[in-house]
């Protein structure tokens, strides 16, 4: 589609509808007066537009149906944008329980970082779901530090040693609590 | 249950700070009889005035608490009923509504309640989770705005910069529902957009005795805006749809002041353009334009005190929309789909990247005729209709002249970012175009029923029998 095709036919359909009016007055056998151009302009749009809000309507209670049919849980809703970049093989069997799992483990006021982040989910999408968790600023001592998609030497360091303040969930994926709670 | 009664009790709150400051504003009359027609006016006005109340606190420092935003909404219904006690009038008395308007009105009810019904389990998705929700969340864990997502560099692709009207809408409905429901969120929306439907409509009967033809006539232009593209926008929870009906129903309510309406529909029209500038960048440009458009359509005529209202209707604007903005001056927060100022307003700039303009129109103009399509139309037809006959010449004029502004500060604004268009005319193009074809309904809708006014039977009746008549 070219931008003069598309201008072409709004200008067409406009010239449509001024034509109609000014056909109309000619039929009634009147001299187009400024009064009843005006006075037939109405009513013709009038008409022209009640028979399209009809239509309207009626697309609308259809997509409203529609709308109806796609509905969820309010918890199904809220961590619905995990599942919507392009999936990984182990998307729904680990990185979604694991986003899912870390909401329990944390409070509000809880802060964290992500510093092995590897999509999916996007981390926009991440830091809703585990809200009140807030991401950390940088600088900021935060409260956890979390693995998402791979450990990185310090935790795996910590983890050989087993402390007790690093949580496995999966391979890649845990959790080490950093700072006062 | 509770979180039901509690989204029901809000909405009552909004209605009551709308009906105290549409009283004070004499643009209700006194008396049960006016509720019905005001309340969609009612609800949007409340919604905004409050939630701008809450925008200004919150850059103050001011904590949000759902305390803080009834304190809010009880002070502006006081100080609205206290303005009003004198100058509104008792309402008229009507004769009694017939069987066919009754049913209509049943009608739309119904359509209104299955619409909040079908809209109250959707999934939070896209950038409604990225960018408003995520916010909305934070504001409503929260009662300020947090740095660790109002600021830090980890949210910037959230854009920092955008207004915070609906999320902290957001906000608000799930701390009134006691508890986070992202999905019954879409049903604020759609109560929203009924109310700019609703409250159209009142703006331009008030006060009226419109023939029942004329009213239908106005009512179906505004119907056509529940277009199923309208609801899927709704369904994605983006802002776009939100601040142009805020856009469109606050140039309606100037255009019936330029008409010579009461300063009321001034003031009114200055906080609905407000409420739209603190929603989306788009809408502040559009809302700053519309003013413009109104200031050059009155300096042609010359008319020195409306000049003088014009210019406190623009004061009352910039003293609403500017804490957000110096907010987010004094932050230093930048966007990255915000054009480089002041280059992008150079002329050899924008010429400089011409095929991004002409990418742009061509967009534009293709998602207009696809998904609005006769709708322009309709209103560029109404326009040349009025124009030629004089009927509501400066109406017709005042709002194309809005209309071509809206269009050229979207060109402008695609043209200059320096975000790339392959990714943002795809993913935007069909819902920014809102930001000036809403407009176009409840502009057609007032210049049409101008035009009504005009009809008399006798003007095409042949002259021997109307001299005999």
């Amino acid at each position: 589609m070219s931008f003069t095709h598309e201008v072409t036919t709004i200008v067409e359909q406009s010239l449509a509808i001024v034509f109609a009016v000014l056909v109309i007055v000619l039929a009634l056998r009147r001299q187009p007066t400024r009064r009843r151009i005006s006075a037939v302009s109405g009513l013709v749009v009038a008409a022209a537009v009640i028979v399209l809000a009809a239509g309207q309507v009626q697309k609308g209670i259809r997509q409203l149906r529609n709308t109806r049919k796609t509905g969820v849980s309010t918890e199904t809703g809220r961590t619905a944008c995990l599942a919507e970049l392009p999936p990984s093989p182990d998307l729904f069997t680990v990185r979604i329980p694991f986003s899912l799992w870390l909401r329990t483990q944390m409070r509000a006021g809880d802060t964290y970082t992500l510093p092995s982040f590897t999509r999916p989910p996007d981390q926009l999408c991440l830091y809703l779901v585990l809200l009140p968790a807030l991401p950390a600023v940088p600088g900021e001592r935060p409260t956890w530090t979390i693995a998402f998609g791979s450990i990185g030497p310090a935790m795996r360091a910590r983890i050989a040693s087993h402390d007790s303040a690093v949580r496995v969930y999966a391979p890649g994926f845990a959790i080490q609590a950093d700072g006062q709670r | 249950m509770r979180p039901v009664v509690g989204f029901i009790a809000l909405q009552g709150i909004l209605l009551l700070a709308g009906f105290g400051l549409l009283r004070g504003l004499g643009l209700a009359d006194r008396g049960s009889r006016t509720i019905p027609g005001a309340l969609g006016a009612a609800l949007l006005l409340g919604t905004s005035a409050v939630i701008l109340g809450l925008v200004i606190l919150l850059v103050l420092g001011v904590q949000f608490t759902l305390l803080t935003a009834l304190l809010l909404a009880i002070v502006l219904a006081a100080l609205g009923f206290w303005r009003g006690r004198r100058s509104a009038q008792p309402s008229q008395s009507r004769a009694p509504p017939s069987v066919l308007a009754a049913i209509a009105a049943a009608a739309a009810a119904a359509y209104a309640l299955y619409g909040a019904h079908a809209f109250d389990r959707l999934a939070t998705v896209q950038d409604d989770a990225r960018i408003w929700s995520l916010k909305g969340v934070a504001l409503t864990d929260y009662d300020n705005l947090r740095r660790e997502i109002f600021l830090s560099p980890f949210t910037y692709a959230s854009h920092h910069v955008y207004p915070p009207f609906q999320p902290l809408l957001e906000a608000l409905v799930n701390r009134a529902m006691g508890r986070l429901e992202l999905s019954f969120f879409h049903t604020e929306l759609w109560l929203l957009l009924i109310a700019t439907v609703w409250a159209a409509a009142y703006l331009i009967w008030w006060r009226t005795r419109r023939p029942r033809l004329e009213q239908i006539a106005i009512a179906a232009p505004v119907v056509l805006i529940t277009t199923p593209f309208v609801i899927a926008s709704i369904a994605t929870g983006y802002a776009d749809i939100t601040g142009s009906a805020l856009l469109a129903v606050g140039t309606l309510t100037l255009g019936l002041w330029l008409e010579g309406a009461g300063d009321g529909h001034l003031w009114l029209g200055a906080i609905l353009l407000a409420a739209a500038a603190n929603t989306k960048d788009e809408d502040t440009i559009g809302a700053f334009l519309v003013l413009l458009a109104l200031g050059v359509m009155i300096a042609v005529r010359g008319d020195r005190s409306r000049l003088r209202g014009w210019a406190g209707g623009c004061a009352t604007w910039v003293i609403l929309v500017a804490p957000w903005r110096v907010w987010t001056a004094a932050h230093s927060l930048t966007d990255p789909v915000q054009p480089p100022l002041p280059h992008a307003l150079s002329p050899v700039f924008i010429i400089d990247r011409w095929s991004h303009l002409q990418s742009a129109a061509t967009a534009i103009a293709d998602q207009v005729v696809t998904t609005w399509s006769w709708q322009v139309s309709i209103f560029l037809a109404v326009c040349a209709l009025a124009l030629v006959s004089g009927t509501a010449a400066r109406l017709a004029g005042f709002y194309l002249l809005s209309f071509g502004l809206l269009i050229a500060s979207l060109l402008w604004l695609y043209a200059t970012t320096s975000t790339s268009l392959a990714f943002l005319i795809p993913t935007s193009v069909y819902r920014t175009i809102d930001l000036f074809m809403v407009l176009t309904l409840f502009a057609s809708a007032h210049i049409l029923t101008r035009l009504l006014g005009t009809w008399d039977l006798a003007l095409f009746r042949s002259p021997r029998r109307a001299t005999s008549g």
